[in-house]
């Protein structure tokens, strides 16, 4: 009876650490999430949309303004969109454009490497130019920002000058998002659960059954057990070469083509096509 | 036909066979006699018996009562008189009354006297002590078959087996390459020397058992070798004395097949076991001969534990002389349960502690 006790005293402190464990980690989290400092939103008075080209409709305007006010608080970047019919394109049109920002945008102050990203187009030069800066250039990867020009280009193309500046928007703001996010340690803990969850079921179905098989007996003689003396005798032993035969491959060699180097988590600061 | 118990010298108690000393033992004076001594002595009262008395010494034995049926016999219990029923089998066995040893003289002697024995090495405390860490071991065996009502039902058995000598030959052909790979610029040469081998080799074998009981399952009596046959003795009855044992179900033409595949099987591997330093081999040709040599009949020592969980009957025995186990492990499902639950929460709480740092 004491014996019992005794184990069941034992499951019952294991069961208990392991729940200990647990609220420690979702604790820690807690005190993570009440020490995050305060999000602070962007001033009134900056103009996120300069439609100079006048491609975009009053109401047009000011939704898509709204769009990248709501965009830029929540990316805690600046998201501009630019148009205008200079006939620029390349690094003329960067050039342009990155002085717009610099010097009138950035969600954390303006100057060189402010948090601010634009989506400029040009009708004449009909050039479109994604423009990265500070956070938008560190997050978010080359290849991502051509995908995000592409996407944005391909409405533009169709005349849907409104909705290819919105998915740009969109686009962008996602894209900063996730490339700034730092997870907590519940998110860590808790990233790909499901995935966790069959792997630790599959592992514990398998150490069980293995637990369950693993009483049989094995058979500990060998061949040589009963032999008398633990010797036998090679009465005979004739070991006749017959022949050789020769079999020949040529080795096949790839060719390496290596691809370009992904940059990780930056871009060169910006992206251009025409549509 | 007589049951015999094999009484002190010194104070007349039954006794019994020791493993720790290897000697016929008395429990109530603490007597120890060697059990071929223990012969000599009782051949010397028997002649000195014979040359008083002109008569022919009869061991004070109980009597058979004759009341049998054909499959169980009845004796007397020679210490305290009560009636023994055995089947037709035992030879050695236990009085249910005053728990003394009897031995059935009849099923040891002629035809059904052993050449030899292995005498007991592992007593039953050691027996006991093994069940039971084998029951700890089992992390889903249940803990309620270490009770004392299931572990004081170990019993030492003699089990009989027969011992076969062989003389085994095989003749082997076979076909086998030997593959090397050269590289020279842009191409590979792949060499294949074959080769035809042939191999004459023989071997003796030496007491390759079989059990001899019908009740004792062969796959487990084959699991519990091997023996050592180095403490192999010339068979005395004293060495029963605290123990059951059997005669032999089985003569041994009726179950010699099982050896001879044995000899051929192993004669076979060893042949082929000379074919070395080849890629591949394929044998294509395999001429095995086993001639008899000699067959003895021993009692070899196994300790045996039957018991049963949920309705389902479970064995135990360990090799009484090497103390080899081979059981059957019931599973607890609730423990079961417990253990998967458990091992499942620690993979879990690892994958997620391994994802903070990946």
């Amino acid at each position: 009876m004491k014996t019992i006790n005794c184990n069941f005293k034992k499951k019952i402190g294991f069961v208990a650490i392991l729940c200990l464990i647990f609220s420690s980690f979702i604790l820690v989290d807690f005190i993570q999430e009440s020490l995050k400092p305060m999000v602070v939103t962007a001033t009134e008075t900056k103009d996120y949309v300069i439609d100079d080209a006048n491609v975009l409709s009053d109401i047009e305007e000011d939704q898509l303004e709204k769009m990248c006010k709501t965009a830029s608080d929540s990316a805690n970047c600046d998201i501009v969109i630019i148009t205008f019919s200079y006939g620029y394109d390349g690094s003329v049109m960067d050039k342009y454009v990155r002085n717009i920002l610099e010097t009138e945008y950035g969600f954390n102050g303006s100057g060189s490497n402010c948090d601010a990203c634009a989506y400029a187009i040009d009708m004449t030069s009909r050039a479109d130019r994604i423009v990265t800066s500070g956070v938008a250039k560190s997050s978010i990867s080359q290849s991502k920002l051509d995908s995000i020009r592409e996407k944005a280009e391909s409405k533009l193309a169709n005349g849907n000058y409104y909705g290819g500046c919105s998915k740009f928007v969109s686009d962008i703001k996602t894209a900063i998002i996730d490339g700034t996010h730092v997870p907590t340690t519940k998110e860590k803990l808790t990233e790909h659960f499901a995935i966790k969850l069959l792997i630790a079921l599959f592992a514990a179905t398998i150490i069980t059954f293995i637990a369950v098989c693993n009483a049989k007996a094995k058979t500990t003689t060998t061949d040589m057990t009963y032999v008398k003396n633990h010797k036998y005798n090679v009465n005979a032993r004739e070991d006749v070469f017959i022949n050789t035969t020769v079999t020949k491959r040529k080795i096949e060699r790839s060719s390496s083509s290596s691809g370009g180097g992904s940059f990780g988590g930056g871009n060169s600061g910006s992206s251009g096509g025409h549509f | 036909m007589s049951a015999t118990i094999y009484k002190c010298p010194n104070c007349g108690a039954a006794m019994s066979f020791d493993s720790a000393t290897q000697k016929l033992a008395c429990a109530s004076c603490g007597t120890n006699i060697d059990v071929v001594d223990y012969d000599k002595y009782i051949k010397e009262l028997e002649s000195e018996y014979n040359d008083n008395n002109n008569e022919e010494f009869s061991s004070d034995a109980g009597e058979y009562d004759g009341d049998s049926s054909e499959n169980m016999k009845v004796f007397h219990c020679q210490s305290c008189g009560a009636k023994l029923v055995t089947d037709k089998f035992t030879s050695a066995t236990f009085c249910s009354y005053c728990g003394n040893p009897n031995l059935v003289e009849e099923r040891l002697d002629g035809e059904f006297s052993p050449d030899y024995v292995i005498p007991f090495k592992i007593n039953k405390d050691a027996a006991v002590t093994a069940y039971k860490d084998w029951l700890k071991k089992g992390i889903l065996t249940p803990r309620s078959l270490a009770r004392n009502s299931v572990v004081e039902k170990i019993s030492g058995i003699y089990v009989p087996f027969w011992l076969y000598d062989y003389s085994a030959n095989s003749k082997m052909n076979a076909l086998a390459n030997r593959v090397r790979v050269v590289r020279r610029g842009d191409y590979e040469y792949t060499y294949t020397d074959h080769y035809r081998i042939y191999r004459d080799v023989s071997a003796n074998f030496d007491k390759i058992p079989a059990d001899a009981s019908e009740k004792m399952p062969d796959e487990r009596m084959d699991k519990l070798e091997p023996f050592n046959y180095q403490e192999l003795v010339e068979f005395k009855k004293g060495y029963l004395q605290g123990y059951l044992s059997e005669k032999y179900n089985y003569n041994a033409e009726e179950i010699e097949d099982r050896t001879k595949s044995r000899a051929k099987e192993s004669i076979t591997n060893i042949t082929r076991g000379t074919i070395k330093g080849y890629t591949s081999v394929v044998v294509n040709g395999n001429d095995v001969s086993v001639s008899d040599l000699k067959n003895t009949y021993a009692l070899l020592p196994v300790w045996m534990l039957n018991f049963k969980y949920n309705d389902k009957n479970y064995s135990f025995y360990i090799n009484g002389q090497t103390g080899k186990i081979v059981a059957d492990r019931p599973v607890s499902i609730k423990r079961g349960i417990v253990f998967f639950i458990t091992v499942f929460i620690i993979i879990l709480v690892i994958l997620m502690i391994g994802g903070l740092y990946i």
